[in-house]
């Protein structure tokens, strides 16, 4: 049997920041799939197992607001490090006064989700029965690794069991069936050869490559399906 | 979804016949002179492209021609058979640096020449023998140029028709070149498929108030600390070039159109729908009030068409009879961009339906709906935003884009809004009369936006003029202090310097209780003063039928009741001043008994 979970997640605030308004920060309308796989994450996750996102229940109306922060504009270079880190001593300081950059933010306001996701084992000594039971038990108690968030740390999630019957979805008829266009499904992770790498994994320290994975997101009846990362619709 | 409906609308416009839209690897640019050649590439004569308009200044044409806009910079970037006088004749009024200007034309006609056989076609090859036997010192002798050289230039052939860049031959000859300096291929985040993407999202967006005038842009990655997973500039973000120059220039033609934009403090705002409909034109004429138009007939016309637009709005009967039917579920867009820095962040951005923009539309005009107005239309949020602050300039920005975020989703408008309202209102006790012309105006307008704020936020009943049945006793002292007031005005004639409304109203609409006895022992003195006794008599009643409702004189009002004090003072005031031939006079019972 398929072991599916189902979150009520909800907050103040969300940014679920789409890859060509990422500057000037602008929402997807609706979570995306890679922002529910790291709230599922952030109360259980272990390397013998991956989340796979099924679908997302929208249930409150789509609502924008916007504000402004300042940002540093550079990041730290690891270049400096490196040498810091040889020669003993160096320069590694960033003075936020230079680097300041006012951003421009349209966020979401007052949003809830169901995040229906998918637990997939990854070997076989512990099945994924056990991972199923143990995030449940992590749910029910309100325990995670670290606090889940809503596309952006700043944003805090609360979270609840959904064993049942799902929370009411306050969107009106006009709401519930509409195109999103196309939405980051996820990063897709390959080992990398050769010298170039875009990330290193945390947990095993081999170079990766990651490859921006889009798929078209649509809402039927307030529900967002997420196809599987191999199915055709995707496209990256 | 906001690149892809500007893609969507860009599809709209190219399959418009009467919209004038660049193709890709075109662009519109506005041309001020045309130089006219004989067949053997004999100069005829400069023309001028300008065409002048009713205030006077003058309109450069605008025209499809290859390319985008001048790149910026040091470098010498001639444009194919379009381009600046320095360029194409080697010539620049008050020319600060000759050398520079003699490059341009070297590298102008140095391009021209080496593609002369590669295009092939006579009326390139005349250009190309006029651009081999001009010397620029030649320019001197056409006094003309300095007028009408300001913009760009093309050229066109004695006798035809269409100028040479539109030649089949040349745009054949374009069409082929490799517009891209990118190689990199991937799925476009726009339609979806395998595309060139786009380094630079070109071309640059162009009119939005307090970007930079050369251009700014919404997809742009010019920090390191913006990018992610090694990927350069807008490779973060796969749009194809062709969903990047389509996107960015349906939404230069919409901001380069007067009818469709509003400007709203620091904010933008664009209005368009997925099919063409009368609602896009006229709902950007109600935010910003109409558009000087070519003659006054057609002003005339704009402003009948806005009244009975917004009257059929205001009696309710919403979309179904003020716009056509089948519109009503059209999608209708609205963007509100504003600059910050290089860059255009989207301030909103909402889709919804023309049926139910009409539906918001006419509930803020039924909110704002009050007696005695001294305009046919209702006031715009612009006219309620300048009343915010002393002058126009002083306008809070931020303020403009959440009212009209309010008045767009019928959401609660911002209390700030109500605040700033408020403020202005005591503030200008004194200096409205003498420092603004139109202070009754303004007056009006205050209240409306305090009425709207009551209907909305405080869910609160409230009807276009006076109310004597209402509950809250601050209504009540709002008209008790407009009795007080004409009381006064009785006595000592219509224009005295200083009313009580100049000395006491702040103080009478936030503390009632430590001004109105003062108020009222003073109101005696000038009762007696009044000659007529029948006069005195009906005030007294007048007075009497509002002081029954009250109990006691609170110390201190709300925000809310401020505004309820506002209220009823305004609604009293407008009522006494009313013939009462025409509204029955005031009455503390029902009309029906």
């Amino acid at each position: 049997m398929s072991y599916s979970v189902k979150l009520h997640v909800w907050g103040e605030a969300a940014c679920f920041t789409r890859p060509e308004m990422k500057v000037e920060r602008v929402s997807y309308d609706v979570m995306t799939p890679s922002a529910a796989r790291g709230v599922l994450e952030a109360i259980y996750w272990k390397p013998q197992m991956r989340w796979e996102i099924e679908r997302i229940h929208l249930l409150k109306p789509v609502r924008f607001t916007n504000l402004r922060r300042n940002e540093v504009g550079v990041k730290a270079s690891a270049a400096n490090a490196k040498s810091a880190i040889k020669s003993g001593s160096g320069s590694l300081g960033l003075y936020i006064e230079d680097e300041r950059q006012q951003r421009a933010g349209t966020i979401l306001r007052d949003v809830g989700y169901v995040i229906e996701g998918r637990i997939v084992a990854l070997d076989a000594e512990n099945p994924a029965e056990k991972h199923y039971h143990m995030f449940k038990r992590r749910a029910e108690k309100g325990q995670c690794f670290q606090r889940p968030y809503l596309g952006c740390r700043e944003f805090l999630a609360d979270f609840a069991w959904v064993e049942n019957e799902l929370p009411a979805c306050e969107l009106s008829q006009s709401e519930r069936n509409r195109d999103l266009g196309f939405m980051l499904l996820d990063i897709a992770y390959t080992p990398a050869t050769g010298k170039a790498y875009d990330v290193i994994e945390s947990n095993t320290g081999k170079k990766l490559l990651a490859q921006p994975q889009f798929f078209r997101a649509a809402l039927k009846a307030g529900v967002m399906e997420v196809p599987a990362v191999t199915s055709t619709e995707v496209v990256a | 979804m906001i690149l892809q409906v500007l893609n969507e609308f860009y599809e709209r416009l190219s399959d418009d016949p009467s919209q004038e839209i660049a193709p890709y690897g075109y662009s519109v640019q506005k041309m001020s002179f045309c130089v006219v050649l004989a067949p053997d590439g004999r100069l005829v004569q400069f023309q001028s492209l300008i065409s002048e308009m009713k205030n006077g200044r003058g309109i450069a044409k605008p025209l499809v021609v290859p390319g985008q806009g001048k790149p910026p910079g040091s470098g010498v970037n001639p444009c194919l058979l379009w381009d600046n006088a320095a360029y194409m004749l080697g010539y620049r009024a008050e020319d600060p640096k000759p050398e520079r200007t003699s490059q341009c034309f070297e590298a102008f006609r140095d391009r021209h020449l080496a593609l002369e056989t590669e295009i092939n076609d006579p009326q390139f090859s005349t250009v190309c023998s006029f651009l081999k036997q001009w010397r620029p010192e030649l320019a001197v002798e056409h006094p003309e140029l300095a007028e009408i050289s300001q913009s760009f230039g093309c050229f066109l052939l004695q006798g035809e028709t269409s100028y040479v860049h539109e030649r089949t031959a040349v745009k054949q000859w374009w069409d082929q070149q490799e517009t891209s300096d990118s190689e990199r291929r991937g799925a476009c985040l726009v339609s979806g498929q395998q595309r060139t993407l786009a380094r630079l999202h070109a071309p640059k967006i162009k009119g939005v108030r307090g970007a930079q005038s050369s251009g700014a842009s919404i997809v742009s990655f010019n920090l390191d600390a913006f990018e992610s997973y090694g990927m350069r500039q807008s490779y973060n973000a796969p749009v194809s070039e062709q969903a990047a120059f389509q996107y960015a220039t349906a939404l230069n033609q919409m901001l380069a159109d007067p009818a469709r934009t509003v400007s709203l403090g620091d904010t933008t705002i664009v209005f368009w729908t997925a099919k063409p409909t009368a609602a896009e034109t006229i709902f950007p004429t109600f935010f910003s009030g109409p558009l000087p138009t070519q003659n006054e007939a057609e002003d005339a016309a704009v402003l009948a068409r806005l009244k009975a637009f917004l009257s059929r709005l205001a009696q309710g009967k919403r979309d179904k009879s003020a716009l056509p039917s089948e519109d009503a579920d059209t999608p209708f867009y609205i963007l509100g961009l504003s600059p910050n820095a290089s860059r255009v962040s989207i301030r909103f951005w909402q889709v919804s339906s023309v049926g139910e923009m009409s539906q918001r539309l006419a509930q803020y005009v039924q909110e704002v709906e009050l007696v005695n107005s001294p305009d046919e239309i209702p006031p715009t949020p612009r006219q309620l935003i300048r009343e915010t602050a002393r002058e126009a300039k002083d306008a809070p920005p931020l303020l403009s884009g959440s009212l009209m975020q309010s008045i767009l989703t019928g959401a609660p408008y911002p209390l700030a809004f109500y605040q700033a309202i408020l403020r202005r209102i005591r503030a200008e006790q004194l200096v409205d009369k003498s420092h603004r012309k139109d202070w009754i105006r303004a007056m009006h307008r205050r209240i409306a936006a305090i009425k709207a704020v009551l209907i909305r936020n405080f869910n609160k009943e409230i009807s276009v003029g006076l109310d004597t049945n209402r509950s809250e006793p601050a209504y009540h002292l709002g008209r008790w202090f407009a009795l007080l007031e004409k009381v006064q005005k009785d006595a000592l004639g219509e224009h005295i310097n200083a009313t009580i409304k100049d000395r006491f109203f702040t103080a009478a609409s936030s503390t009632p209780a430590t001004v109105f006895p003062r108020l009222i022992s003073m109101s005696q003195n000038h009762l007696n003063k009044i000659d007529a006794k029948g006069l005195r008599i009906t005030r007294e009643k007048q007075i009497q039928v509002i002081a029954d409702r009250l109990n006691e004189f609170p110390r201190h009002l709300a925000l809310e009741q401020q505004g309820l004090f506002h209220l009823g003072y305004y609604h009293q005031v407008q009522d006494l001043y009313t013939k009462k031939s025409e509204t029955p006079a005031i009455s503390s019972a029902p009309e029906s008994e």
